[in-house]
């Protein structure tokens, strides 16, 4: 991967990266630190990253890095604290989007990723079990119940649907 | 396979085997009758014996079932699958008539066709309004090792210096005689009648500023009179000898013949860089001054002018290291076999307009 691949990989992807860490975070400046730690490692391995894996690479890395961030945060952090954040918002619903983005919240950790990694960067089931290091099968297991929970989450908001 | 020994009698301190026993079903019927009498006879064990009859498992997990057998199940729409079918509908997985299914299930009821539209809804759009803000942060920038770039610079430095310097050394100076200006060379010399003319030396002085002390100076010191002279002071050579009988004719050197009759301003320079390069290094710092001096310009018209071989002249001239004009004059004249003339003409303020010295050199104040 040469410099001006990684620059244009910056341009290319580094939107996508930080949307799909702070919508699993939710927390700013933690996808901030996690999008820059990802581009720094992969600059780090530029010489041994093939510029049209590099996309793969950054969000595989990302996602790593998100989910060691999460267990630590966990693991310091009192459940009392993550019961009440997981039920932060609750009222000011004004469209489907907020409905959405507050249902992907609740979603458990692995469907989360796996169906923002499908509907922002289109990834397929493979590319995704790459990304995450589950099975094709083991995706496509989440994506389906994750999306059954969205649609019952949503569904039972008969009032703004 | 029963614990106990069939030899074994049941008593207060093995008792806890023939309980186990009882309990797996391992004792005969007259194993379990005698237990039973030990039991009426040890009554404070009975309820050590029940507590042997509560561990026991029963097969009630062998009850637990997977309730959702029908929602694993394909090739048909259902009410306990149909929501796996509409995810994988939104999801695309499905043939067409999977597909035509799903809708004819939808279509079914109300409830089913709004879950349904509801499934196809749940489909997330990034926000393009969320940008990374550090982007340009991220970028890194090309690294060329500092020692190769300051190679390549001091490279390309070094030879601009070289062609400047060659060129400058070439490049004739400022007042210099020109080879193929030089009159001696362009017309021809008539044969010297008679001894040249003695040297006035009492009356003749070499330069302005000379003095019997400054001529024995060596030739560092003449090369740096230029620099001591005003800048104004120009010399040229004249276009005609004033001397030109005084030396007996004699035929141009090969390089003269080649200086003067190539118009060639490239091989003109290239013979004078030939002739200055080979000067002995006695006289490196005249051809590095930037203006001649006299010296300097009288010793090059000599040079050019003499009916000798050039490389023996100067060799000849190394040798004798005259460092004023009045050695110079007696070197030349000593190998050439006649006295050369040395005549000056100064104007009313005692300034030296002109110079000549026999018919070799000649130069005249502008």
């Amino acid at each position: 991967m040469t410099t001006a691949e990684y620059n244009q990989c910056v341009d290319r992807h580094a939107d996508g990266v930080y949307r799909f860490v702070l919508k699993n975070l939710r927390d700013e400046d933690r996808a901030r630190d996690i999008v820059q730690d990802s581009f720094e490692k992969m600059w780090m391995k530029r010489d041994e990253i093939d510029g049209s894996k590099a996309r793969s690479y950054l969000f595989t890395t990302a996602y790593h890095t998100m989910i060691d961030s999460i267990r630590r945060e966990r693991f310091s952090t009192g459940m009392n604290e993550v019961a009440h954040n997981e039920h932060a918002y609750h009222d000011g619903y004004s469209d489907l989007k907020e409905i959405l983005d507050e249902a992907v919240a609740r979603l458990p950790d692995i469907q989360r990723s796996v169906v923002l990694l499908r509907d922002y960067e289109g990834y397929s089931y493979q590319e995704i079990g790459e990304v995450t290091g589950l099975s094709e099968s083991q995706v496509k297991v989440y994506i389906y119940r994750a999306r059954t929970t969205l649609k019952n989450y949503i569904g039972s908001l008969d009032a703004v649907i | 396979m029963p614990l106990f020994n069939k030899a074994m009698r049941i008593d207060r301190t093995n008792y806890e085997i023939f309980f186990l026993d009882y309990f797996e079903g391992s004792l005969s019927p007259a194993q379990a009758e005698e237990l039973m009498a030990f039991l009426e006879s040890e009554p404070d064990l009975r309820a050590e014996f029940e507590a042997f009859e509560m561990v026991t498992l029963d097969d009630s997990d062998g009850k637990v079932v997977f309730c959702a057998k029908d929602s694993l199940k394909r090739g048909q729409v259902t009410p306990a699958n149909y929501e796996w079918y509409f995810a994988a509908y939104a999801e695309g997985d499905l043939s067409p008539e999977d597909r035509s299914a799903v809708e004819a299930f939808a279509a079914s009821s109300p409830q089913r066709q709004r879950e349904f539209d509801l499934m196809q809804k749940v489909r997330l759009q990034a926000d393009q309004a969320i940008v990374f803000p550090g982007k340009e942060g991220l970028k890194q920038r090309k690294v060329i090792p500092l020692y190769s770039q300051m190679m390549r610079y001091g490279a390309a430095a070094a030879v601009i210096l070289f062609m400047a310097t060659l060129f400058f050394v070439q490049l004739p100076q400022p007042g210099q005689p020109q080879l193929a200006d030089l009159p001696a060379a362009t017309e021809p010399t008539t044969p010297a009648s008679g001894p040249a003319e003695e040297l006035p030396q009492a009356e003749v002085p070499l330069q302005p500023e000379a003095t019997d002390t400054q001529r024995a100076v060596s030739p560092e010191r003449e090369a740096s009179r230029p620099a001591e002279q005003p800048a104004s002071r120009e010399y040229e050579v004249p276009s005609r000898p004033l001397l030109a009988s005084r030396l007996p004719a004699r035929a141009a050197s090969p390089i003269e013949v080649a200086a003067l009759q190539e118009t060639n301003m490239e091989q003109r320079s290239e013979f004078e860089y030939w002739h200055l390069r080979n000067r002995t290094d006695d006289f490196a710092e005249e051809v590095e001054t930037p203006v001649p001096s006299l010296f300097q310009l009288a010793y090059a018209g000599v040079q050019r002018n003499i009916p000798e071989d050039i490389r023996r002249v100067e060799e000849r001239l190394a040798a004798s290291r005259p460092s004023s004009l009045r050695e110079l004059a007696g070197a030349v004249g000593s190998f050439i076999g006649n006295p050369l003339g040395l005549e000056s003409q100064r104007d009313e303020n005692g300034r030296l307009v002109q110079l000549a010295v026999g018919n070799s050199f000649e130069i005249t104040r502008k």
